[in-house]
């Protein structure tokens, strides 16, 4: 009965406007204190504020303040501009070339950054430029570009994977290597998609090919690929932690941008060419530190409010009554995997993914345990979800990102994005009803003695 | 495809020795140019004096995760105090950080009803919502001193009491708490765009 109150009053709250930490941390506040006015629930209220830090106490959430900086100083950087042209050199020559190279060059990226949005939001506004200035279609940039951002949190490192990991207990290395095979799937079918766009319009290559320049390109770009490479690499074999990768690639950012590129600009000044590495300035890195402690501070604040929500949750068993009721009608994983698909799309509409993650994986997970369906699969299947989300009205991050980049309405760019839902949808139908698709890169590394 | 050869920008070329090849690098040498003059004009001015404090605990957190990287990996021993020290930091920058993301109404919302509310309705809706917020941030933060005084024991790896963990919290939390009263009062005097709490994202 308490507990009905409790949802009711966090969906009345959330549907209100109340930031949802707040909402969250605040309708088990209102449980705790009708349990212990009404003599139903006597743990003592403070257990809220005690949860909420207790929530946060944890080492692999270390991680998220570090991944969501590696992004932002890669942008700010400008080692973005590395990667752009390696891609250039790579696929620039396909027909349909700037749209290969958007795909190809979020691939790179989503190997350095973990959200999306710092995806749509720093290479995007290039690759929307780039594009745009080259004769395509607004909207057909525009959605490619939001589409092809959502591989970022699919591909390793990612920030949602980490929280799904952190919240259901599970391994965030095996989550991550599971990402691989789904993140490249992805791209596979955008391209494919390009080459449909491209034969229908008649569209041309954007730059011809040479290996010579390919070679070079890559030389360029050498440095700044060892990122994703050691992250990837290093987590895969397990060397390191999630934790300790981000933490090396937001050193190994700031060593690129602050020593080393300066030393390039140095000896290109020095033989008389103009200096193009861009460096770090004081005021950028203030403002990098600044929006990274914002956002690491709005998202987790959001995990420590759903730490004592799924806390009341789950002492006072209603995950296990919830469970029963959907089991009742998803007995088998089939069903329940389509329903839980249906369901986390149109939760995505509405909701922010880190939000959704923290309160619906404590229902959910025990379910899909239930049915056997793996807890690597299930995370990848609701993060994939929850991207989808992104590129979703009313609540779609990378939609209010790109309207603003491109400088479109919200309309517009809602039009652009929906018909680059389809592929999407196609590789989350295909990574639920084929879980090797998931989870075989993590089981030969297991069986290899690896991770 | 378009061709654009009308930006004869004189550029560090990023193409290869001498080829010369007609196409897409040249504009997005440009186009990076210009993303790097944006960059370059960075606004503070939504920053305040008070942020210098959890700026330094961030590079903290970052230095002391560092450290033990590299000890682990490097010097192959492992400090033992770090695993902890960063565990309590990120603690500290979640809820003084929490005080920046109160202060620029940054705490993410779902702003679905809002926007079909007729003005009028949605301002008092907004003010019951940050009515709401003040009250609760209060009240955490009175609790969370409790807590302080009531916690027993010391951390693990260095002599303090774990009480004062909380008591930093409970002072982040005074803080947040200020910052959601005023935005209430600023509210109630229609100085607020009426808006719900969101993060810009940039």
């Amino acid at each position: 009965m308490l507990v009905t109150v409790m949802i009711v009053a966090l969906l009345v709250m959330i549907v209100l406007g109340v930031p949802i930490a707040v909402a969250l941390a605040g309708s088990s506040l209102l449980f705790l204190v009708l349990g212990n006015l009404t003599g139903e629930f006597t743990t003592p209220v403070i257990t809220v504020i005690h949860r909420m830090v207790n929530g946060v106490d944890s080492f692999p959430l270390l991680a998220v303040p570090f991944f969501i900086m590696a992004g932002n100083l890669m942008n700010s950087a400008g080692i973005t501009k590395q990667i752009y042209d390696f891609a250039v050199a790579a696929v620039g020559w396909l027909k349909g070339g700037l749209g290969h190279v958007n795909v190809a060059g979020s691939v790179i990226f989503a190997g350095m950054s973990g959200t999306a949005v710092a995806d749509a939001g720093g290479l995007g506004t290039i690759e929307i430029k780039a594009m745009r200035d080259h004769g395509y279609d607004t909207r057909f940039a525009v959605g490619l570009t939001a589409a092809s951002s959502t591989i970022g949190p699919i591909i390793p490192p990612s920030l949602p994977l980490v929280i799904y990991g952190v919240v259901a207990n599970a391994s965030i290395n095996a989550l991550f290597v599971a990402g691989i095979v789904p993140g490249l799937i992805m791209a596979l079918f955008l391209s494919g998609a390009v080459v449909l766009y491209a034969h229908r319009n008649g569209v041309g290559r954007d730059a011809s090919f040479h290996l010579g320049r390919l070679g070079w390109a890559f030389l360029n770009a050498f440095l700044p690929l060892l990122t994703p490479a050691i992250i990837i690499g290093g987590m895969s074999f397990g060397l390191f932690t999630p934790t300790e990768a981000a933490v090396f690639a937001c050193a190994y950012a700031l060593l690129l941008s602050v020593v080393i590129h300066r030393g390039f600009n140095l000896i290109l000044s020095a033989r008389g060419h103009k200096p193009r590495y861009s460096v770090l300035s004081m005021r950028q890195f203030v403002r990098v530190t600044m929006d990274t402690l914002e956002t690491t501070a709005v998202v987790l604040l959001i995990v420590a409010g759903a730490s004592i929500f799924g806390w009341v949750l789950t002492t006072t068993r209603t995950t296990d009554a919830l469970g029963e009721w959907i089991i009742t009608y998803a007995s088998d994983p089939i069903t329940f995997l389509i329903l839980v698909n249906v369901f986390l799309l149109i939760v995505g509409c509405f909701m922010e993914t880190i939000a959704a993650i923290t309160i619906l994986t404590p229902v959910l997970l025990p379910v899909a345990l239930k049915l056997q369906i793996d807890p690597v699969h299930f995370g990848l299947i609701m993060v994939l979800n929850l991207m989808i989300g992104l590129l979703t009205p009313p609540v779609g991050m990378v939609l209010y990102v790109l309207a603003r980049v491109a400088k479109i309405s919200f309309e517009d760019c809602v039009k652009a994005c929906a018909p680059w839902l389809i592929p999407l949808l196609l590789v989350l139908l295909l990574i639920t009803f084929v879980p090797e698709t998931v989870l075989w890169l993590p089981r030969t590394l297991k069986e290899l003695g690896y991770l | 495809m378009q061709a654009s050869n009308a930006s004869p920008l004189p550029i560090g070329a990023a193409s290869p020795g001498t080829e010369p090849v007609a196409d897409v690098q040249k504009e997005v040498d440009v186009l990076f140019e210009q993303w790097a003059e944006e960059e370059s004009h960075v606004d503070l001015a939504d920053l305040r004096w008070t942020d210098i404090f959890v700026f330094g605990l961030f590079w903290l957190l970052f230095a002391v995760v560092f450290l033990q990287f590299y000890t682990r990996y490097v010097l192959n021993d492992s400090l033992g105090w770090t695993e902890e020290i960063a565990r309590y930091l990120l603690i500290g920058v979640t809820f003084f950080g929490s005080v920046t993301a109160m202060r620029k109404g940054s705490h993410i919302s779902v702003e679905a009803l809002l926007i079909y509310l007729p003005p009028e309705a949605r301002h008092w809706t907004l003010v019951v919502v940050d009515g709401l917020v003040a009250l609760f941030c209060g009240a955490m933060a009175w609790y969370a001193y409790v807590l302080g005084a009531l916690a027993p024991g010391y951390m693990v790896s260095i002599d303090i009491p774990k009480g004062y963990m909380y008591w930093a919290v409970a002072a982040a939390l005074a803080g947040i708490t200020a910052h959601a009263a005023m935005r209430f009062v600023r509210r109630l005097r229609r100085r607020e765009a009426a808006v719900t709490h969101g993060l810009v994202l940039d």
